[in-house]
């Protein structure tokens, strides 16, 4: 290499190394932590796990799933079957299941977290697009991009997108300051760890009730006998699923106080839940149900703490196998 | 895999190691064009087998077409090259969009059918190499430069990967030179090819994906309605994502191509200081615009059969242009604006104002500034979902006094003054041409300017939007 773009690169790449060195510092201090960045290469990661193998165990769902159940541990109490974390936070399941139905490959347990209101037919597709991704985009190439970035998400915190030079310079602008450190921790395998030891606890439940009474009072529940009416279509999935050895859970995750009085209030568990539950041909778990998870406490009402995510997973374990849902 | 993917950095250190390790030129070539093959096998695997029965084809065409003397024979060669070649990329790009437009028409006589999907997926960069492999055919057949004796050179020609799956669109008569002199470590130009490729990234990773791809996604989402001063901010902001984008590909490319001792064409050359559309369009994507002008505009006739015919030809290529980018009516649309833009300046400039001929800085700037304001208003059609969408986005941008507030202000100042940044180191440095004065810099400014592209770089983390012109 010439002489002089030998000095000129040696010393910017030490202008540029001091920099992030210096930014890392500063992030670090400020109580900012390493995490996974979820997306959907991560997610393609994990629906490759668990194709072709009888004994895979498909999580499904949202948010409550993703950041409530460990699936390494829940491998662990199942005797080391597959498990995968397809869950996706902020939408709700149901053309993962239609797309597992459609999938010959797939003969293993789909465990779908869900409650009544995402069983409606207008959340159906909201997953869809991960599908999508792993059927047009998703490649070798990918993967070990993947691989890689999730290395550098592991130990540093400047890969996160929140603190892109850009981003900074608009919250600034803003009047926003700093990026919100929301005290998540996504590991690699996609499950995620909420800390809600923190200061604003309470406006993050205030936030997530309020967040809670306006989608009710934009999207009013749809009446109980189309709700029902729709979900045959659900059921058609299951079947398939089931008549090729595969079998299928759905999971009312649990909920507490103001949430859990709106999701009932607009949602009446015997006329919706229960009633699918007498037709359905897939099993069907609410929480209310099972005194260990009625037992959890919900900090914002809807999300378990990231110290009672084993104790929630072994408590999903056993049931699954008193239910003789897995051997 | 894209240059700013992780996939690519692995890849790119372990082709350069092999490159250089290697030390007869014939094993050198043999293994770029391998690594070229996994390269492109890294989007789908089957497309390969295409990319080298079309290679094959054109080779032993050409040969065949050096051999025999006859015209009528020639002819007849090059038709059949031209129709392989026009023929896959008419089925991988087109045949969905004119399934479409024959439903639509029968629709129009009463005769009803249900729209068809085809499922044809599109091979990455099929506009592109299909462009080189033309020109080397219809060059061979004008006997403009030498049938290639070696399969070899003319495969490495098509398939270099830098260069694969968004050009620019290389020529033979350019390329194969380069592939009979061996390259040496000292020849080669790492470290200026390596500081280009990170100057291309900074483009991309930094301008185009986290400036002004999110006011552009806001202003064109669907159902929005924007005001008349935000559809100028997502307009301009397109024009400038969109050249971030390319231009930002198109330099990783050239610079990758330097560090094994290959030179590419430009591709851009600052546009946004260019003085009229004609003079844009011989700074923007070059390869293609040149590429145009050699094998369509001036063998339909140019401008030698009159001013009128001229122009009519004139808009027939950039008709071709919109539909080169995309299989839709809004490419057709965009490339049609450029072509009647283009017409209405030689009018202006032969019967009103010659406005060319201005050198007075100030003057300059603002003509550059009103043609990159022109640029961008056919722009709207590029990004459009529909033509409705393009047309509403048009109007509101046409209209006094429509307000909205789609983006936040924050982003809108960000991207107006980087936006201004770029629209005016176009302005200001335009006559530097090619990347020839980066060699005269000190040490001094050289890393500065890697320092701060490779910075950009690093605090833009991001997730990584697909290059915009790999769907061509």
């Amino acid at each position: 290499m010439n002489r002089q773009w030998l000095h000129a690169w040696v010393a910017a790449l030490l202008v540029c190394a001091l920099l992030a060195v210096g930014y890392e510092w500063l992030l670090r201090q400020r109580g900012y932590l390493v995490t996974v960045q979820d997306d959907a290469d991560l997610w393609s990661m994990q629906l490759d796990r668990i194709r072709n193998s009888p004994r895979a165990v498909a999580l499904l769902g949202a948010s409550r799933i993703e950041f409530g159940i460990d699936p390494q541990l829940l491998s662990h109490e199942l005797g080391g079957r597959p498990v995968a974390m397809l869950a996706v936070n902020g939408r709700y399941p149901l053309a993962a299941l239609r797309e597992l139905a459609d999938d010959p490959s797939f003969v293993g347990l789909a465990i779908v977290g869900v409650d009544a209101r995402g069983m409606q037919r207008r959340h159906w597709e909201m997953q869809q697009s991960y599908f999508d991704h792993y059927r047009r985009r998703w490649t070798l190439s990918r993967w070990i991009h993947r691989k890689l970035l999730t290395v550098l998400q592991e130990n540093l915190v400047l890969v996160r997108s929140p603190f892109a030079a850009t981003n900074i310079v608009e919250r600034w602008i803003a009047g926003e300051g700093p990026p919100v450190n929301d005290h998540v921790f996504v590991r690699a395998d996609r499950a995620g760890f909420i800390d809600y030891h923190q200061p604003n606890l309470a406006f993050i439940r205030a936030s997530r009730v309020a967040d809670l009474v306006r989608y009710y009072r934009e999207e009013p529940p749809t009446d109980a006998r189309t709700w029902l009416h729709d979900l045959d279509a659900v059921s058609a999935w299951v079947e398939k699923i089931q008549r090729r050895g595969g079998r299928v859970v759905f999971f009312r995750e649990p909920a507490a106080d103001e949430s859990l009085a709106l999701d009932e209030a607009n949602f009446p568990r015997d006329r919706y839940w229960d009633a699918y539950a007498r037709r359905a041909p897939a099993t069907m778990i609410d929480f209310r149900d099972v005194p260990e998870m009625k037992a959890l406490v919900l900090p914002d009402t809807s999300h378990i703490d990231a110290t009672d995510v084993p104790r929630f997973t072994i408590a999903l374990a056993n049931l699954l196998k008193s239910m003789k849902l897995v051997d | 895999m894209t240059f700013d993917s992780l996939t690519f950095v692995v890849f790119l250190a372990a082709i350069f190691g092999g490159y250089w390790a290697v030390r007869s030129w014939t094993a050198r070539k043999v293994f770029l064009l391998s690594a070229s093959y996994l390269f492109y096998a890294a989007w789908n695997p089957f497309f390969v087998l295409l990319i080298i029965a079309t290679t094959g084809f054109d080779w032993l065409a050409s040969h065949w077409m050096d051999r025999v003397q006859r015209p009528s024979h020639r002819r007849a060669i090059l038709a059949s090259s031209i129709a392989i070649n026009l023929g896959s990329l008419g089925f991988f790009k087109y045949a969905q969009f004119f399934a479409d437009n024959a439903v639509d028409l029968l629709h129009v006589f009463g005769i009803n059918f249900e729209p068809v999907s085809l499922g044809i997926l599109l091979p990455v960069g099929i506009s592109f190499y299909t462009f080189e492999s033309l020109s080397y055919v219809i060059d061979v057949y004008r006997r403009r430069i030498a049938v290639s004796r070696s399969l070899l050179d003319y495969g490495l020609y098509v398939t270099f990967f830098p260069h694969l799956v968004a050009g620019p669109i290389l020529r033979y008569g350019d390329f194969s030179p380069q592939c009979a002199e061996p390259k040496s470590w000292e020849s080669a130009e790492v470290g200026k090819g390596l500081a280009l490729f990170v100057y291309g990234l900074a483009l991309k990773v930094c301008l185009a994906d986290l400036v002004f791809a999110p006011v552009v996604d806001r202003v064109f989402a669907s159902g929005v309605h924007a005001g008349i001063g935000e559809s100028w901010l997502g307009a301009t902001s397109f024009s400038l994502q969109a050249y971030c984008d390319f231009a930002g590909y198109s330099l990783c490319a050239i610079g990758v191509a330097l560090m094994f001792g290959f030179r590419f064409p430009m591709n851009f050359e600052s546009p946004f200081g260019s003085v009229g559309m004609a003079e844009l369009w011989t700074r923007w994507h070059m390869s293609l615009a040149s590429w145009i002008r050699d094998y369509v505009f001036l063998p339909l006739g140019g401008y030698r059969r009159g001013r009128l015919r001229g122009e009519a030809n004139l808009l027939f290529a950039f008709l071709l242009v919109g539909l080169w980018h995309g299989a839709a009516w809004t490419f057709v649309v965009w490339g049609g604006l450029q072509g009647a833009f283009i017409s209405a300046e030689h009018l202006v400039k032969r019967y009103v104002w010659d406005f060319g001929k201005v050198d007075n800085r100030f003057g300059r700037a603002a003509l550059a500034v009103a043609t990159f304001g022109m640029f961008s208003i056919a722009a709207v059609f590029f990004r459009a979902h529909s033509f409705g969408q393009g047309a509403a986005i048009l109007a509101s941008m046409f209209a006094p006094g429509g307000r909205s507030t789609l983006v936040p202000f924050s982003e809108a100042m960000v991207a107006l003054v980087l936006g201004a940044c770029v629209v005016g180191s176009h302005i200001l440095f335009g006559h530097l041409r090619r990347w020839d004065w980066l060699d005269r810099l000190s040490v001094a400014p050289r890393a500065a300017s890697i320092a701060l592209a490779l910075a950009a770089v690093v605090f833009s983390p991001g997730f990584n939007p697909a290059f915009i012109y790999f769907q061509f």
